[in-house]
């Protein structure tokens, strides 16, 4: 034994001090090292059998990749981080990050996608807006190649089961991002009709896998640039522009509470 | 713990036979110790036989300044940032074997916050080093065919773009 002998019970503490990417190149140390930073490859390609509840596999060009790290760090169900993205090899990647609720687990989802219309894709789009809710990872995606999204891609961190929760017709071709409100999705709705002299932007909230229209936000034409988030008592957190220069201002809007109906 | 047994002291006599007395209440900070007080197995010195005067001496230090109470909220905060230097400094040590024996002791004495200290600023010497250069640091010994390895890289390759 000599005086740098570190049983593996300690490198096993000193690994869960690591960030991620020493983690993941260090799978390469050892078989015991690598049992304990595991990666799980979910889907590839093609030859997936489709079990219940999850994504057709077989007709989505997708490659999901879970990297479990057994019980390695202690973060919070909710918390996100982006790990290095390979952005240069002619196709985006989205990352998702989140942690199981029972295990704490933390788990990485890769979807590498590409746009090639002529494989014909199920998910011909994942936007990188995601937001990570109760054990669950959301992605805005589209099904289409039209530019808006039309349905909400759910990962559940524990299962690890995809699904696709379709967004209400009426706003699919707006442009959308997603948002959380007391541990809920939302979904925020700008709309940007040419011709009307009052935008309008308006909150869906997920229940049960469907949407419902929290409320609408009336504003002189121009002056919204985007909802940032949420407080906790509802009022929306917004950026406004104050000028013709683009000059940007926080502010918050209070809806009334007041559910549309 | 009563306000009488904070005077109480607790001899521990490290490998190389040297003995320390600490208070009990400071040595407490050590579960494996805790647990030798409670089965009563402390009324002699409590042999150490893993542990080196050289290191007990820091663990001893660390543990004392670690149970220093603040009097009240201001001082709380003070106290607070003051420890936060003192930790930083305390894992600056010359030697690698140094810190590598001050792991072994948490581990051993069972402190919590002294292994997670140490464990950190061995992560962050190694955070950097090649895999090569983390076996050699541990004494690991590769394992791999080299297609396990060639392998297993490959499958870490987007780690590092």
């Amino acid at each position: 034994m000599s005086d740098s002998y570190i049983p593996f019970e300690i490198q096993e503490e000193i690994m869960k001090k690591l960030p991620l990417t020493s983690l993941i190149r260090f799978r390469s140390v050892s078989k015991a090292w690598k049992s304990l930073i595991s990666f799980k490859f979910i889907a590839k390609l093609d030859n997936v059998s489709q079990p219940p509840h999850q994504f057709k596999v077989t007709t989505i060009w997708m490659i999901l990749i879970i990297i479990i790290i057994h019980s390695m760090m202690k973060l919070s169900p909710n918390s996100t981080l982006l790990p290095t993205q390979p952005s240069d090899r002619g196709y985006e990647t989205v990352v998702g990050f989140g942690v199981c609720h029972f295990t704490l687990d933390p788990k990485i989802i890769m979807i590498p996608h590409c746009f090639k219309k002529d494989i014909g894709f199920r998910i011909s789009r994942v936007d990188d807006i995601k937001e990570v809710i109760d054990g669950f990872i959301y992605w805005l995606a589209s099904d289409n190649f039209k530019i808006g999204c039309d349905i909400v891609i759910s990962f559940d961190l524990t299962s690890e089961e995809f699904r696709e929760i379709h967004l209400p017709e009426s706003i699919k071709l707006n442009f959308l991002s997603i948002s959380k409100l007391r541990e809920t999705l939302v979904v925020l709705e700008y709309n940007m009709v040419i011709f009307s002299e009052i935008k309008f932007h308006a909150v869906w909230m997920m229940d049960n896998d469907s949407f419902t229209r929290l409320y609408t936000i009336k504003e002189p034409a121009t002056s919204l640039d985007r909802i940032l988030g949420f407080r906790k008592t509802g009022a929306i957190i917004i950026v406004r522009l104050v000028d013709n220069d683009d000059n940007q201002v926080l502010a918050t809007y209070e809806p009334d509470s007041k559910p549309e109906s | 713990m009563s306000s009488s047994s904070s005077s109480k002291m607790i001899e521990l006599r490290s490998s190389d036979g040297e003995t320390f007395h600490v208070e009990e209440t400071v040595v407490l900070q050590s579960e494996t110790i805790k647990q030798m007080i409670d089965d009563d197995c402390a009324n002699a010195a409590i042999p150490l036989p893993n542990v080196t005067s050289m290191t007990l001496a820091k663990v001893i230090e660390y543990i004392k300044k670690h149970a220093e109470k603040p009097k009240d909220d201001d001082d709380k905060k003070v106290a607070e940032e003051d420890l936060k230097k003192f930790d930083a400094e305390f894992v600056k040590v010359d030697q690698e074997s140094m810190l590598f024996d001050l792991v072994r002791a948490a581990n051993y004495l069972n402190i919590k916050s002294l292994l997670d200290l140490t464990c950190q600023a061995v992560a962050d010497s190694i955070k950097d080093l090649s895999v090569e250069e983390v076996r050699k640091k541990f004494n690991i010994q590769n394992d791999f065919t080299p297609e396990e390895e060639a392998k297993v890289r490959k499958e870490n390759a987007w780690a590092f773009d």
